[in-house]
C-alpha cells in the first residue's frame, strides 16, 4: 500500500502541508527541529490514530492553531491498497466545553478533551475498528529502548504491533486494564477487611479471559517476528551473530489459549494472600517482558550500543515483513533519521532491505548518509521551518 | 470556571457559578440559562426554585423497591394489578423509566442505587442488596430479572447477585445481549455481534 497525497492541517509545527508523495524512495532532509520527524508522525498518526511520541493528543496540535476557534488538526491523505484508493481522515478537535469546565486551574484545555474522529471514504469510522486499515513501520533513533527500556516499552510495542493486525486487541487490552484497576482496588479493600474473597471470583474470572487472550496474541507475534529476525540480524551484523527474542510471559506455561488460562488460574491462587497483603495483581500480561539474546546472551544489560541497534532494526524490519506478510500488501516504512547512527555497513545493508518496499519516507539532516544512486533514484524534499519544498 | 472576574452583580455571579455545577452545563450556558432567568416573570422564577427544593424535601426512597417516590410503598409497589412474583433488578431509578415506557412489563422492580465497582469504592453492602434479599423471603416471588448495565461493573453486580439469589431456589435471569432493533449487522460491532451469535435463538 501507499499514499499518494498527504494534506495536513494544524498539524504540530505545520499550518498547512500538501505533499504528493511518489511510491518507492522519498527523502525529506532538513535541519533539526524543521519538521522532518513530524511529517512522518503524521503519516504515522493516520495509521494508528495515536502518536507514538505522546499521549496527550492537544500537544499534536499546531500552537497557534490553539489559539483560534476552532480548536483543531486534520490529517488527510489518499491511499491506494489493493489497486483502490481510499480517502482517510482524522479530525482533532479541542472540546471548548469541556476544555473550559475541566480545566479551570490549568488555564484551558486538558488531554483527556480532544475529541478524535477517523473517516474512511468519507464515512464515519470508530478507531478502535479503522486501526489496522493502513499499516506503516516506523523507524526511529528511539527503537533501541525496545531493547534497553523498561518491560512497559515492550509490551507497548507489542500491542502496538498486534493492534493492527488483530481485529478486537485493542478493546481486550482496554477491558484488561479497566479489571486490573478494579481487582487491584478490590485487593487493598480485602487489606483492611473492608471486602471478601468471594468478591475477587468474578475479577479473577474476567482477568483470566481477557489476560490469556492477550497472551495467546502475544506469543504469536514473538514467534513470528523470531522466524524473521534472526536472518535480518545476521545480514545487518555480518554474519556472526545470532539473535533471538525471548518472551518472558508472567503467567507462564500453554501453547494453547485454554492451557494459559489454567495455568494462570493456578498462579492466582498461588499468589492470592501475596496479592492481598502487597495490594496489587502479581501475575498477569500486564507483567510481561521481553529479553533479547545475542548468542545467548541479554544484550540488554551485556551488549554494546551497537548491538542493542542492530538487534532493534532486526526487529523492526522483522515487523515491517510480517505486516506485509499479514496485510498480503507492504506497508509504508517511515525512517525518522536512523541512518546518521549507523556506520556503513549496517546503513548500506538498512538501504538494500528497504528498498524492495512499495514506499519509503526517509528524514534525514545529512544527504551524504546515502550514495549518489541510491539518491538519483529517490524524490526528495526538503523542510525549513514548516515549510516543505522539492528539491 | 472562576466567576470572581466576571464584571456582573453578585447575585448573577452566584446563580451562573451554580447553575455550572450541573452535569453538561458548561459558563456559556449557565450564563445564558441566568440571564434567562433573570428576564422570566418572578412567578416562574419562584415556580423552579420551589421544585428544587421540592425535590430535596419530598422525595424519599420506596420502603420496598427503594424507587424514589413521594409516598411510600411507591405507585408501582401498590399497584394490585402488577404481578407479585416478578422482580426486575436495576442501578438507578431513570432506568424503570426506560423499562416502564416498553409496556411489556407487569412485573415489580427493586433499585440498587449502583453497581460494584471497587475503584468507587462500592461494594455490595452500599447496594440496596439487603433490602432486595428481604424481599424474597416470603417465597412469592418466583424470579428475579437482572437489568444491571452491560458493562464491567454491571456484569460483576449481576454474578454477585446470581450467586446469592440462586440457592434459594427462585430463577434468576437476566436481559439477553445483542443487536439493537433497527440497526444493520454491518455496522454492529464485534463484541455486540459474538454476543448475539452467542445468544441466537430458534425461530
Amino acid at each position: 500500500m501507499r499514499i499518494t497525497h498527504l494534506n495536513a492541517t494544524n498539524f504540530r509545527n505545520y499550518r498547512s502541508l500538501e505533499i504528493d508523495l511518489l511510491p518507492h524512495i522519498t527523502i525529506i532532509q532538513g535541519d533539526n527541529a524543521q519538521g522532518k520527524t513530524n511529517l512522518l508522525e503524521a503519516i504515522h498518526v493516520l495509521a494508528i490514530t495515536r502518536s507514538h511520541r505522546t499521549s496527550s493528543e492537544k500537544d499534536l496540535i499546531n500552537r497557534f492553531a490553539l489559539e483560534e476557534v476552532p480548536v483543531f488538526s486534520r490529517l488527510c491523505a489518499f491511499l491506494t491498497k489493493w489497486n483502490d484508493e481510499y480517502k482517510i481522515e482524522m479530525l482533532l478537535r479541542l472540546d471548548d466545553r469541556l476544555a473550559t469546565d475541566s480545566g479551570s486551574d490549568h488555564g484551558p484545555a486538558s488531554g483527556a478533551s480532544v475529541r478524535k474522529s477517523v473517516k474512511v471514504n468519507e464515512a464515519g469510522r470508530r478507531a478502535s475498528d479503522y486501526v489496522g486499515f493502513f499499516n506503516t513501520v516506523m523507524f526511529s533513533a528511539g527503537d533501541i529502548d525496545l531493547v534497553t527500556g523498561t518491560p512497559g516499552v515492550c509490551r507497548r510495542y507489542l500491542d502496538m504491533v498486534i493492534s493492527q493486525t488483530a481485529a478486537g486487541y485493542l478493546r481486550k487490552v482496554q477491558r484488561y486494564n479497566r479489571v486490573l484497576t478494579q481487582r487491584n482496588h478490590l485487593l487493598r479493600q480485602m487489606q483492611d477487611g473492608r471486602s471478601t474473597p468471594e468478591q475477587l471470583e468474578f475479577w479473577d474470572r474476567e482477568l483470566v479471559d481477557n489476560g490469556s487472550y492477550i497472551v495467546v496474541q502475544r506469543r504469536h507475534l514473538v514467534e513470528q517476528l523470531n522466524s524473521l529476525a534472526p536472518d535480518l540480524h545476521r545480514d545487518l551484523s555480518g554474519g556472526v551473530e545470532e539473535m533471538q527474542i525471548e518472551y518472558l510471559a508472567s503467567t507462564g506455561a500453554g501453547d494453547s489459549e485454554d492451557k494459559i488460562k489454567t495455568d494462570f488460574r493456578r498462579r492466582l491462587e498461588q499468589s492470592r494472600r501475596k496479592e492481598v497483603s502487597q495490594g496489587v495483581t502479581l501475575t498477569g500480561p500486564h507483567r510481561d517482558n521481553l529479553q533479547f539474546l545475542v548468542n545467548g546472551t541479554g544484550v540488554s544489560r551485556y551488549g554494546s550500543r551497537g548491538q542493542q541497534q542492530t538487534v532493534a532494526l532486526a526487529v523492526k524490519l522483522a515487523e515491517a515483513r510480517y505486516m506485509h506478510g499479514r496485510a498480503g500488501e507492504a506497508p509504508v516504512l517511515l525512517l525518522d533519521d536512523v541512518f546518521s547512527e549507523l556506520d556503513g555497513s549496517r546503513r548500506r545493508h538498512l538501504l538494500e532491505a528497504v528498498t524492495s518496499f512499495q514506499q519509503v519516507l526517509i528524514t534525514t539532516v545529512d544527504m551524504g548518509c546515502f550514495t549518489p544512486s541510491f539518491l538519483s533514484a529517490a524524490s526528495l524534499y526538503k523542510v525549513r521551518d514548516g515549510d516543505l519544498s522539492k528539491v | 470556571m472562576n466567576s470572581d472576574f466576571l464584571p456582573t452583580a453578585k447575585p448573577m455571579a452566584r446563580l451562573i457559578e451554580e447553575l455550572h455545577r450541573l452535569p453538561g452545563v458548561g459558563p456559556k450556558s449557565a450564563q445564558r440559562l441566568a440571564y434567562h432567568l433573570l428576564s422570566a416573570s418572578e412567578e416562574q422564577a419562584r415556580a423552579l426554585a420551589e421544585a428544587i427544593v421540592a425535590l430535596k424535601e419530598k422525595i424519599i426512597l420506596c420502603s420496598s423497591c427503594q424507587n424514589i417516590t413521594e409516598t411510600t410503598p411507591c405507585s408501582i409497589c401498590q399497584d394490585q394489578r402488577r404481578d407479585r412474583s416478578l422482580i426486575c433488578v436495576v442501578e438507578r431509578p431513570m432506568e424503570i423509566l426506560a423499562l416502564e415506557r416498553t409496556r411489556g412489563y407487569k412485573g415489580l422492580y427493586h433499585v440498587l442505587h449502583g453497581a460494584i465497582s471497587p475503584m468507587d469504592g462500592v461494594g455490595p453492602e452500599d447496594l440496596k442488596v439487603r433490602e432486595l434479599l428481604a424481599r424474597l423471603q416470603d417465597n412469592k416471588v418466583h424470579e428475579i430479572i437482572l437489568a444491571t448495565n452491560p458493562n464491567l461493573e454491571g456484569e460483576a453486580t449481576t454474578m454477585y447477585l446470581q450467586r446469592l439469589i440462586t440457592p434459594m431456589g427462585i430463577r434468576v435471569t437476566r436481559l439477553a445481549r445483542g443487536l439493537p432493533f433497527g440497526s444493520d449487522l454491518e455496522y454492529a460491532d464485534e463484541v455486540t455481534l459474538t454476543r448475539a451469535l452467542e445468544g441466537r435463538q430458534e425461530v
